[in-house]
């Protein structure tokens, strides 16, 4: 009698539960967008994006801000436990792949099947696509991510010293910035080229902008499926042969530890001539008390290769939806993505520092302020983007091959050497992954 | 002859203070460059204008978080080790006093060692995992009570090693004054091993306050965010803050420093002359 | 007799308290770090059985066991060189120097590990680096301290040593001032040397926290990570790529997280391995 009345007030009582919340989910608009994201010079330009529109529409944005070497594991945690936490994540490029291959994000056309990119946006070497067909990042792929942050490599360099010594500015080729760096370099207080050579990612993607300009790629044609390892081909050789050999013999000591702060540092205290940096760093190049040298650094389009042409690395960061949100929570997420890369915003975002990815920014007044000079360099490089394979193995590659380059800069492999071991291992890593058929290029 | 034993006295306190020397340099270092522009650290290694602005942008300002990361950190190492020295005192007493049925006391110490074995980052998603279901991610309770967790085996074996060393005439003459085994546990061993004891506590905080991965894992927001993640987020991607970063680490060590001068002068000290078992 | 088990059944329940936390908060990491151990992580499915696939990888894994080799010579090297300065420094400071400048000496210990890898990297810069140029002032030339990978893991093992030699002087400090006096007092009268009474009453009475100092700075000395990774990122070449950085990037860089635990489980094997057979010789010398 007890244990029945019981049971009826307990699945009364649940059953109320149960429509209230359902109802809930229904009726309520959603009233805050959580975002995970690291610390980085562009942070204080995306709160004010934020604040902007929590201004206008009145949805509280809550930032949860993670330092930059957690933020990885931050979100593999998230998403492999299937967190509810946040609305939008925000994802290094290289993460991406792996995380829509895993089925965590959502497609943005799921969200809103009316959803297109509109034209103004910078397409960045197709990185936020995935094409599982051709496995690979693809135009013919689902769309799954939208870039914040349109960070891409620029070669900076001193215009003053340039013009002192007579050379002309901005430098066209590589071997004019090897001329450069012969020129004026003057140990120990002035070195000619930085490498960013510590191990890992900085070598590898240091190296990946001149690889590029020398027409080497990873793989012979990912886009038609072809993974054909050319990695160790002449044309890699050559451009990494310039790079770790020749410009090399201008640059500081304890190349091989170089990261991306001692690498500001030596450009910033007026150190150093030259080096391929990250265009998201401009906000420090001026600021006086963080730069001996403000406003004599300029930005320019990454020089051609021998054989080659321009090429700009890109290494954004891009906004993605987590897939086990609710429905209402991922378009309110997708909202502020089409807000975001509107006009009125980029244009304040990129005042407080951000890197814009919408073209109209180029159409704004900012475009004749010396503190955003950096702009024009951009608007040449578009059609020069570039990027690494972006395939779920890409993080494993990366990894070894910043492990040879690095190597070969500390002249414990040769140049050559170096990248025929990159061949094997990244052949072994792709048979290990399942791709069928790959093999490496034989020399011609 | 007083010249002489002088001389015996003088050269090991010299000996003493070169080594101190050697070792407060680096430290003597990061104040200095807590003081110092980002410019004036790579261009002005030893002369340079001091300023303010690296610990006025962190801990006074409005929207920095500083200030709330080190409460959290404070609270959750404190705490966390308050239990395990109660927790972990009680049970190296209990193990190191008595014998047990199939080497029991022998499996929990290989167990808790085991768990200090094994490498954080495996551990970093089960704990994800545990904090989420009990519903509890961006908390300090939990952070509080992995931090015991992963810490206690520390504490567990120092505090058994101090009491292995405590002969047992004290505590049987104890036992023949009445005392049942928690008093002689509380009244007699805990005070003679009381220097141990504080050593055990301050390493111990120690761990909890320099903790990152799980608190990197578990926190979510100022909530409960400690200091280390906050120091981790000084360096960006593309260069890291060094002066805030050394202004960070001083007044980070700070608290923690002040904390076992007291610790070790007053407390230790007060408890062992309390008792009246030394000398 | 009755009284004896009434003395070990409340002995017994004082350990109750640890054993609940162990329970409730070890139990379930452990059973998953064997499963992650023997499946692999696929993108996607989450975890999946794979059974001893691990195993023959890291028989295979030549970077495993060069890094594993590495590690042994981080640990012995790092630990030796902490107690031989840590023990010294206890035996000048016991019973003189109270307060403040006793504490001093724990200082490096207490800096947040991710700072101390920061300003090291920033002490030992070629360019800007504070080490280098006093070294210039005095006309020597400085090295690559952290970039050349003959010194590289050197480098690394002088700031582990300055970082947790304070680990172990606190401890031994505390285990030489909680002797009982009358040994001391006693052997006086006998007429020994300080020497004698150091080696035959010090050393032996403190034995049991010396091994548990030892103990256990090897085991953490093992998990060193933070400050490696930001001094050099194991580093240049691999020559400061110790275990637990190879684990991390084995598990955040490869995604190989199965691999990564089966990684950070056999490795429980080797500091067991390690410290048994490292405190087997100091028992036999002590």
């Amino acid at each position: 009698m007890i244990s029945k009345s019981k049971k009826g007030l307990i699945s009364l009582v649940l059953a109320v539960t149960i429509l209230t919340t359902f109802s809930n989910f229904a009726m309520t608009q959603v009233k805050e967008l959580h975002i995970a994201i690291n610390k980085s010079p562009w942070l204080p330009a995306f709160e004010k994006l934020t604040k902007m529109y929590e201004g206008e529409t009145g949805v509280k944005m809550v930032l949860h801000v993670f330092p930059f070497m957690g933020l990885y594991e931050k979100e593999l945690a998230a998403v492999t436990t299937a967190s509810k936490t946040y609305d939008l994540m925000n994802m290094n490029e290289i993460w991406g792949p792996f995380f829509y291959a895993g089925r965590y994000l959502t497609p943005l056309k799921e969200i809103d099947p009316e959803f297109t990119v509109p034209s103004h946006l910078m397409q960045f070497f197709w990185e936020g696509y995935w094409d599982d067909k051709v496995h690979y990042q693809a135009p013919t792929g689902v769309l799954y991510g939208i870039h914040v942050n349109g960070n891409i490599h620029l070669l900076q360099y001193r215009e003053d010293k340039y013009k002192e010594a007579g050379l002309p500015t901005p430098p066209e080729t590589w071997d004019d910035v090897l001329e450069a760096a012969r020129k004026l370099f003057d140990p120990p207080n002035f070195y000619g080229y930085v490498i960013r050579g510590a191990r890992g990612d900085p070598i590898f993607y240091n190296s990946m902008t001149i690889r590029h300009a020398y027409n080497g790629y990873m793989f012979r044609d990912p886009l038609k499926g072809d993974f054909t390892i050319t990695v160790n081909d002449e044309k890699n050789v050559e451009a990494w042969e310039m790079y770790a050999r020749n410009l090399n013999e201008y640059g500081p000591p304890g190349v091989g530890n170089i990261g991306q702060t001692e690498m500001m540092g030596l450009l910033a205290s007026g150190r150093a001539l030259q080096a391929i940096v990250v265009s998201a760093a401009f906000p420090h190049l001026d600021d006086p008390e963080f730069s001996a040298v403000p406003f004599k650094i300029q930005f320019a389009v990454p020089p051609k290769g021998r054989g080659g042409d321009h090429s700009s690395t890109v290494a954004g960061w891009t906004m993605v939806v987590p897939r086990f949100i609710s429905d209402e929570r991922k378009k309110a997420a997708l909202d502020f993505l089409k807000w975001s890369i509107t006009q009125k915003p980029q244009v304040e975002y990129t005042k407080m520092g951000g890197v814009p990815v919408s073209t109209t920014v180029f159409q704004s007044e900012l475009m004749r302020d010396p503190k955003y000079r950096f702009l024009k360099a951009t608007q040449d490089s578009i059609p020069y983007f570039s990027s690494m394979p972006l395939i779920p193995e890409c993080a494993q590659i990366r990894d070894v091959m910043g492990l040879h380059l690095n190597r070969a800069l500390i002249e414990e492999e040769g140049v050559r050497e170096s990248l025929d071991k990159t061949a094997q291992e990244i052949l072994e890593i792709m048979r290990g992954a399942g791709y069928k058929g790959v093999t490496i290029a034989p020399r011609s | 002859m007083t010249r002489r034993i002088n001389l015996k006295k003088l050269v090991p306190s010299t000996i003493f203070f070169i080594l101190l020397a050697i070792l407060s340099l680096p430290f003597v270092y990061i104040m200095m460059t807590s003081f110092k522009t980002h410019l004036d650290i790579m261009l002005r290694p030893i002369l340079f204008t001091p300023t303010l602005k690296n610990y006025v942008d962190l801990f006074f300002t409005q929207t920095s978080n500083f200030p709330r990361y080190m409460l959290n950190s404070l609270i959750v190492a404190l705490l966390s080790t308050v239990f395990i020295i109660g927790i972990a005192g009680l049970s190296a007493y209990g193990i190191s006093r008595s014998e047990f049925v199939w080497h029991l006391d022998k499996i929990l110490l290989g167990w808790v060692l085991f768990l200090r074995m094994v490498f954080p980052v495996a551990f970093a998603l089960p704990f994800y995992k545990i904090a989420q279901s009990l519903n509890l991610l961006d908390t300090k309770i939990i952070l509080i009570v992995f931090y015991t967790t992963i810490n206690i085996p520390f504490a567990v074996w120092m505090l058994k090693g101090f009491f292995d060393q405590l002969p047992r005439a004290y505590e049987e003459a104890a036992f023949i004054d009445g005392c049942s085994i928690f008093g002689v546990f509380w009244r007699v061993a805990m005070p003679i091993i009381s220097s141990g004891a504080v050593a055990t506590a301050i390493l111990v905080f120690m761990l909890g306050w320099n903790e990152f991965l799980f608190a990197l894992i578990i926190t979510e927001s100022s909530r409960s965010m400690t200091l280390t993640v906050g120091i981790a987020g000084l360096c960006q991607q593309y260069m890291v803050e060094w002066g805030k970063m050394a202004a960070a680490a001083t007044i980070f060590t700070i608290p923690i420093f002040v904390l076992s001068v007291f610790v070790q002068d007053y407390l230790g000290k007060g408890l062992t002359m309390g008792i009246g078992i030394k000398e | 007799m009755r009284e004896l088990t009434h003395r070990s059944i409340t002995t017994f329940l004082m350990t109750l308290p640890l054993v609940i936390i162990l329970v409730f908060f070890s139990i379930y990491p452990f059973v998953s770090l064997i499963k992650m151990s023997f499946s692999s992580f696929i993108v996607g499915k989450g975890y999946e059985y794979v059974g001893l696939k691990n195993v023959w990888r890291f028989i295979e894994d030549q970077r495993a066991w060069e890094s594993i080799g590495r590690t042994f010579l981080y640990v012995f090297v790092s630990v030796s060189g902490e107690f031989v300065v840590g023990l010294g420094l206890a035996l000048l400071v016991k019973g003189k120097f109270k307060g403040v400048i006793r504490t001093m000496v724990i200082i490096p210990m207490l800096v947040a590990p991710i700072a101390v890898g920061i300003i090291w990297r920033l002490m030992y810069d070629p360019v800007f680096g504070i080490i280098n140029q006093i070294l210039a002032k005095i006309g020597i030339q400085g090295k690559n301290w952290l970039a050349d990978p003959q010194i590289a893991l050197w480098s690394v093992i002088i700031v582990e040593i300055w970082q947790w030699t304070p680990f172990i002087f606190l401890i031994l400090l505390a285990g030489l001032e909680s002797l009982p006096k009358e040994c001391y007092e006693g052997a006086k009268i006998d007429g020994a040397s300080s020497w004698q009474t150091f080696v035959y009453f010090t050393i032996p009475l403190m034995s049991p926290i010396i091994i548990v100092a030892l103990f256990f700075r090897t085991m953490e000395c093992f998990k060193a990570f933070d400050k490696i990774w930001i001094l050099t990122g194991g580093g240049p070449s691999d020559v400061t790529e110790i275990i637990s950085i190879y684990i991390y990037r084995v598990s955040f860089r490869h995604n190989l997280l199965g691999y990564g635990a089966f990684l950070a489980l056999i490795m429980v094997g080797f500091i067991v391995i390690y410290n048994l057979s490292y405190m087997g010789f100091l028992r036999r010398k002590i």
